[in-house]
C-alpha cells in the first residue's frame, strides 16, 4: 500500500541529474559527430563527398575561373558520409556543435580550386589539383589528352579514329 | 514436388510456377490458382511469394484468404508503372505468420481505367490503403465512398503526386488562382499565407481528434491526420540508395533506426545482397537499444497524462543513459546514422561492450524499481486497470500491431515471425496480455524492456566478427524487395522496386497507421479523462486536440465552432 | 499584555501572512523538485518573482471577464479580513471569530468559483465543472470539520473517547485542507493536459497575478486554521508572540509535508475523486458522531 513512499530514498540517493550548462561541460561522448572540417590541402575538388551528402549540404560550383567546394552548415545533418566517402581524406569530422550564429554567412565555408581549361575550347572542366593527381597515377596518358575537356577529347578520338581508317 | 510441377505447368506455358515449400501457403497457392485464367503466374524467392492476378477476381481470393486463421494483411503498395509495362500496379502484402513467408498478389490496372473493386467490406485492414492510393495515383476503387485522407481537402483535382510525371509546377497553378483571387477580393497587396489549425507550432503535433461526448463518456471518436505529409516516398525516388537510410531515419524521431534498417533490409532482400553477420548482430544490438529508450519514454509520458510527474522524470532520468550510449555506439543520440546498405557503417569494440553491459545492469535495476512503484500509486492503478478496452476480434479484424495488438492477446512478433537481423540466432519471448485495457498494454511494453535487455545480453556475448559491410553491391532494375522489422511500436514494413541509381518506388508503412483506426473502438464508453491516455496506449506520436466540434446527440446536429467565434461569443456560440 | 504589543503582534503576524505564502510555494517547488532529482526554481523565492513579473504585463480582459477584477479585488479584500481575523484567534479565540472565518473563507471561494463560470471556452468548462464538483463537495466537508475539531479541542480531557474525537478531527480537517488546496492528486480543475483545462486559462499579466495570490493566501489560511484554533484553545501559558511564531511555525511544517505528499500521487479522475469523498467525509462525520455518543 505505501510502496509508492519508496521513490523518497530513491531520489534522496540520486541527487540532483540535471548538469548546469553551459556552466559545467556538456554531455559528449567520444564517439560524438559534429560539424566537419575540410583540409584545403588534401581536397582535389573531385566531388565525391558532393554526390553522397544526403541533405547536398556540400556543393561544387565553378564560378569564373575558381571551382568552390561549399559546405553550408545549415543544411549539414553531421552524418559523416563525406569523411568516409572522400578519397584524399580530407574531411574530418569534429565535435563541433556549438555553431548558433546570428548571421547566415558565418556558416558557409567555401574551398576554392584553381581550374584547368580546356586547351581547344576553352571551357573549364576539371580542377588543377585533381588533374596533376589523375596525371600522377596514371602516368601513360599522354599530356596533351590531359589538356582536353570530355567534349573535345571525344571529338579528337573521333578525328584519330577516323583518321587511322583512311 | 517435381511431379505436381509438371502438372501446373500444362496449364499456363508462359508463366512460370513454382510450388511453394510449406503448407498453408501451399494451400493459399494452389487455392488461389483454381482461379485458372485469372492468374498469370507464380514466383518465389526467399520469405515472398509473388502472384500476379487479374483485378477482378481480387476480392474473391482474399475472400478466401479471410477464412483462413493467421494471416494479416500486412500493407498494400500502389505503384506507376506506365514507363515499365503501361499500367499501375497494386500489390497486397499478405503475411503468413507461421510459416514466415509473405504473398504478394498483384493486380495491374490499364492505365486508360486504372479502377479495381474494393475489398473494404471483406478486409477493413486495408481502408486507408485504399484511401490513400486514391489520394496519391488517382486509382478509382468502386463500391466504396472516396475521401481525402492524406491530402489537404482543398488539394486540387487530378493532381497525384506519386504519378511520375508530378511537377509542382502544375500544383501551383491550381492554388495561386484562388489565393490571388481572394486577396483582390479583400483588397490586399501582397499574399502571405500563414498556416494555423492543425499546423499550428503551438500544439505538440498537428492532428484532430474529434470527440463525441455525452457528459464526460465518450460516444465515438473520428480522427483526421496527416497533416504534416511531407512526401517522404516521393522524396526517396529522385535520392541515390546510399543517401536513402538518413532519409529515413528521419521519418519518425523516436524510432528512426527501424526505418532505415527496414529500408536496408529491403533493398538487401531485392538484390540478394549477403549482408556479413557482424553487421546483422550490430544492427539487432541497436535495434533493441532503440526499442528499451523508446518504451522507457513511453512509460514517462503514460505516467505524466496521469498527472504522476515524478515517474515521469525517473523514468527519463533512467532513459538518459541509454541515449548517452547509443551516442557511445552510433555517434549520435538519436538519429544514428549508422546503416547502408549492405551492412553498417560503425563498429563495436570490447571497450564499448563493457559500457554497454554497465548501463543495461542499471536500466534493469533502475526501472524495476520505478515500475513496481508506479504501478502502486492508487491513481495509476486505478486509472491504468479496466479503461481503453480492445477487444481481441477487433484486433483480428483490423490486423493490429504491437504491443497494442499484444496486449489483447494477439501474439505477433515480426522478431519472430519473419526472422531478420540476428535474432534468429538468440532466444526471447513474446510477452502477451490478453485483457486488452490500458494496463495490459502498459505491462506489454514493460515487459519488453526486460526482454530486450536479455536479448541485449546474449547478442553482446555472441557477436561474431568479420567485417560490418560488404565491399560492394551492383544495383538491378525492377526487383521487388519486403524489408520488415519490430518496431517499438509495432510492425514496421517498407516494400521497394528498385531502379538503376535510386529506389523506383518505396512505401514505407509505420506501425501507427495500422493502429489508428483502433482508436475509436477504445474510446467508445470511456471516459473523457480517459481518452488521452487512450490514446497516448497505442504509442502514437502525437496525442493531442486542437479543435471544438460540438455535438448534440439529442437534437442531431453537428456544428465546427473555431476558438476565435467561441471565446467571443461564449456558451452562446453553442446553443 | 499591553495594548500597544497586542497591536505589535497583530501588524507583525498579517505581515507573515502576506509575505509567506509565496516563499511557501517556492519551497514548496524546490522540494517538489528535489524528488523528482532535478533543481527546480533558482531560489525559493521564485513564485515572488512571478507574480510581479505578472503584474508588470499588460492588462487584458477577456471579453466575457469584465467583472473579473472587481470580483479578484473583491475576494483580496475578503482576504485580508480573513488574515485578520485569523490573527486575532490567537489573542482571543470565541466562537463567533470562528463562525466569521469559516464565513469569509467561503466567500473567497465562493467567489472565485463564480469568476471560473464565467468561461466561454468549451475546453476550459470541462475543467471548471469538474473544479466545481470537487470544491462543492470539499466545502461541505469544510463546513462540518471546523466545528467538530473545535468541539473536541474544547471538551479536550485525558479520557481516550476524547483523544480518538481529537484525532479523528484533526485527519478530517487536514483532509479537508489539503484537497482544498488543489494539489495532486484533487488538481482536477486545471487537469487534463492536452485536453482540457481550467478557467486559469483565460487569465493573464495582473489579474493572474492577483488569482495566484489569492490562492496561495487561500492555501495557506486553510492549513493556519486549524492549527491556530488548536494552540489558541490548548491554552499555552507562553506569551503571545511565542504563541503566534509557533502557530506559524508548526503551519510551514504542515505545508510543507503537504507538498512532499503531492508528487508522490497521480492525478484523481472525476468520477473516482467524487465518490472517494463522498465515502470518506460521510464515514468519518459519522464515526465521530457514534463516538461521542458513547
Amino acid at each position: 500500500m505505501v510502496k509508492f513512499l519508496k521513490i523518497l530514498p530513491i531520489a534522496t540517493k540520486t541527487g540532483t541529474v540535471t548538469i548546469k550548462y553551459p556552466y559545467q561541460e556538456p554531455l559528449v561522448t567520444e564517439s560524438f559527430r559534429g560539424a566537419i572540417e575540410v583540409d584545403p590541402a588534401k581536397c582535389v575538388g573531385c566531388g565525391a563527398c558532393t554526390r553522397i551528402c544526403p541533405p547536398k549540404a556540400l556543393t561544387l560550383t565553378l564560378e569564373g575561373n575558381t571551382m568552390i567546394l561549399k559546405y553550408f552548415v545549415g543544411r549539414c545533418i553531421f552524418c559523416g558520409m563525406c569523411a568516409d566517402t572522400c578519397p584524399e581524406k580530407a574531411i574530418s569530422v569534429t565535435k563541433e556543435f556549438e555553431l548558433a550564429t546570428g548571421n547566415v554567412f558565418d556558416l558557409y565555408t567555401d574551398i576554392e580550386h584553381e581550374v584547368k581549361t580546356c586547351s581547344i575550347c576553352g571551357k573549364s572542366f576539371i580542377s588543377k589539383k585533381l588533374g596533376d593527381k589523375v596525371a600522377s597515377k596514371v602516368s601513360d596518358i599522354p599530356s596533351e589528352t590531359m589538356d582536353l575537356c570530355p567534349d573535345c577529347r571525344r571529338k579528337e578520338a573521333l578525328k584519330r579514329f577516323i583518321g587511322a581508317l583512311e | 514436388m517435381v511431379s505436381s510441377e509438371s502438372a501446373m505447368n500444362d496449364i499456363n506455358n508462359n508463366e512460370t510456377f513454382m510450388t511453394p515449400s510449406t503448407s498453408l501457403v501451399r494451400d493459399i497457392v494452389l487455392k488461389i490458382r483454381s482461379f485458372k485464367d485469372r492468374v498469370f503466374g507464380v514466383e518465389q524467392k526467399d520469405g515472398i511469394v509473388r502472384i500476379k492476378i487479374h483485378r477482378d477476381v481480387l476480392p474473391n481470393i482474399v475472400q478466401m484468404l479471410a477464412t483462413l486463421k493467421g494471416i494479416y494483411l500486412r500493407t498494400m503498395m500502389a505503384s506507376d508503372e506506365r514507363d515499365l509495362e503501361g499500367v499501375y500496379r497494386l500489390y497486397y502484402v499478405f503475411g503468413v505468420d507461421k510459416e514466415h513467408t509473405n504473398i504478394v498478389l498483384e493486380a495491374s490496372l490499364p492505365q486508360e481505367d486504372p479502377s479495381i473493386s474494393t475489398i473494404v467490406d471483406i478486409n477493413r485492414a486495408v481502408d486507408w490503403y485504399e484511401l490513400e492510393a486514391h489520394d496519391m495515383l488517382g486509382i478509382e476503387f468502386l463500391n466504396r465512398e472516396l475521401y481525402r485522407l492524406v491530402l489537404p481537402e482543398d488539394w486540387p483535382e487530378k493532381i497525384y503526386p506519386l504519378r511520375k510525371e508530378y511537377n509542382i509546377s502544375d500544383l501551383i497553378k491550381f492554388y495561386r488562382p484562388k489565393a490571388i483571387e481572394y486577396a483582390k477580393e479583400i483588397g490586399a497587396e501582397n499574399i502571405v499565407t500563414i498556416p494555423i489549425g492543425p499546423y499550428h507550432p503551438a500544439l505538440h503535433e498537428p492532428e484532430f481528434f474529434e470527440l463525441y461526448i455525452r457528459g464526460e463518456k465518450v460516444v465515438d471518436a473520428r480522427y483526421v491526420g496527416f497533416m504534416v505529409h511531407r512526401g517522404i516516398e516521393k522524396l526517396g525516388e529522385g535520392m541515390k540508395y546510399d543517401q536513402v537510410p538518413f532519409l529515413a531515419e528521419r521519418i519518425c524521431g523516436i524510432c528512426g533506426f527501424v526505418h532505415s534498417s527496414s529500408y536496408c533490409q529491403a533493398v538487401e532482400n531485392a538484390l540478394n545482397i549477403d549482408v556479413p553477420e557482424r553487421a546483422l548482430f550490430i544492427r539487432s544490438i541497436i535495434l533493441e537499444i532503440e526499442r528499451i529508450h523508446s518504451h522507457l519514454l513511453w512509460v514517462g509520458v503514460a505516467l505524466h497524462l496521469l498527472g504522476y510527474d515524478t515517474g515521469f522524470m525517473h523514468s527519463w532520468r533512467i532513459r538518459e543513459k541509454v541515449m548517452i550510449l547509443a551516442e557511445l555506439l552510433t555517434g549520435s543520440r538519436k538519429t544514428y546514422g549508422i546503416n547502408i546498405v549492405g551492412g553498417v557503417r560503425r563498429d563495436i569494440d570490447s571497450d564499448k561492450i563493457s559500457k554497454a553491459l554497465d548501463v543495461l545492469k542499471y536500466v534493469e535495476k533502475e526501472f524495476k524499481q520505478l515500475v513496481d512503484i508506479s504501478i502502486s500509486v492508487p491513481q495509476v492503478n486505478a486509472r491504468l486497470r479496466g479503461t481503453g478496452i480492445l477487444p481481441l476480434g477487433e484486433a483480428i479484424a483490423l490486423s493490429l500491431v504491437g504491443p497494442t495488438a499484444r496486449g489483447s492477446g494477439l501474439d505477433r512478433d515480426v522478431r519472430r515471425d519473419y526472422p531478420y537481423a540476428a535474432y534468429r540466432y538468440i532466444s526471447f519471448k513474446v510477452p502477451t496480455y490478453s485483457e486488452g485495457d490500458n494496463l495490459a498494454r502498459t505491462l506489454v511494453r514493460v515487459d519488453e524492456v526486460f526482454e530486450s535487455i536479455n536479448m541485449l545480453y546474449q547478442l553482446l556475448d555472441k557477436v561474431p566478427p568479420g567485417s560490418i559491410s560488404v565491399e560492394s553491391w551492383e544495383p538491378e532494375p525492377y526487383k521487388l524487395g519486403i524489408g520488415s522489422v519490430e518496431a517499438p511500436r509495432g510492425e514496421v514494413i517498407h516494400v521497394i522496386l528498385t531502379g538503376s541509381y535510386s529506389p523506383y518506388r518505396w512505401r514505407v508503412r509505420a506501425p501507427t497507421y495500422q493502429n489508428l483506426p483502433a482508436i475509436p473502438i477504445m474510446l467508445r464508453n470511456a471516459d473523457l479523462a480517459d481518452a488521452p491516455l487512450t490514446i497516448a496506449s497505442i504509442d502514437p506520436c502525437f496525442s493531442c486536440t486542437d479543435r471544438a466540434i460540438v455535438v448534440n446527440i439529442d437534437r442531431g446536429s453537428i456544428k465546427t465552432i473555431p476558438i476565435e467565434i467561441l471565446s467571443l461569443k461564449g456558451l452562446k456560440a453553442i446553443r | 499584555m499591553a495594548s500597544l504589543e497586542i497591536l505589535l503582534i497583530l501588524v507583525v503576524s498579517m505581515i507573515l501572512y502576506i509575505f509567506l505564502p509565496p516563499l511557501l510555494d517556492g519551497i514548496e517547488r524546490k522540494i517538489k523538485a528535489k524528488i523528482q532529482t532535478r533543481y527546480g526554481p533558482p531560489t525559493i523565492f521564485q513564485t515572488w518573482y512571478d507574480i510581479l513579473k505578472l503584474s508588470s504585463k499588460e492588462l487584458k480582459i477577456p471579453p466575457t471577464f469584465q467583472f473579473s477584477v472587481f470580483l479578484l479585488v473583491l475576494a483580496f479584500s475578503i482576504s485580508i479580513v480573513t488574515i485578520y481575523l485569523l490573527s486575532y484567534i490567537i489573542i482571543s479565540l470565541d466562537i463567533y471569530s470562528i463562525a466569521l472565518i469559516i464565513v469569509l473563507i467561503l466567500s473567497i471561494h465562493s467567489l472565485i468559483a463564480f469568476i471560473s463560470t464565467l468561461s466561454s471556452n468549451p475546453f476550459s468548462i470541462i475543467g471548471i465543472f469538474r473544479g466545481l464538483t470537487i470544491d462543492i463537495i470539499n466545502e461541505m466537508g469544510f463546513i462540518a470539520s471546523i466545528p467538530l475539531y473545535y468541539l473536541s479541542i474544547k471538551t479536550l480531557n485525558l479520557s481516550i473517547k476524547s483523544l480518538l474525537l481529537l484525532i479523528l478531527s484533526t485527519i478530517f480537517v487536514f483532509i479537508v485542507s489539503y484537497v482544498a488546496s488543489k494539489r495532486l492528486p484533487y488538481d482536477l480543475h486545471e487537469a487534463e493536459p492536452e485536453l482540457a483545462s481550467g478557467s486559469i486559462i483565460e487569465f493573464s499579466g495582473p489579474i493572474l497575478a492577483l488569482y495566484l495570490y489569492i490562492h496561495l493566501i487561500d492555501r495557506y489560511t486553510i492549513t493556519v486554521l486549524p492549527v491556530a484554533i488548536g494552540l489558541s484553545s490548548i491554552g499555552l501559558s507562553t506569551p503571545l508572540y511565542i504563541t503566534m511564531i509557533l502557530v506559524h511555525i508548526i503551519a510551514i511544517g504542515i505545508y510543507l509535508l503537504f507538498g512532499v505528499i503531492a508528487p508522490l500521487l497521480g492525478r484523481s479522475r472525476i468520477d473516482i475523486a467524487v465518490k472517494t469523498l463522498m465515502f470518506i467525509y460521510p464515514i468519518i462525520i459519522t464515526v465521530w458522531l457514534v463516538v461521542k455518543a458513547l
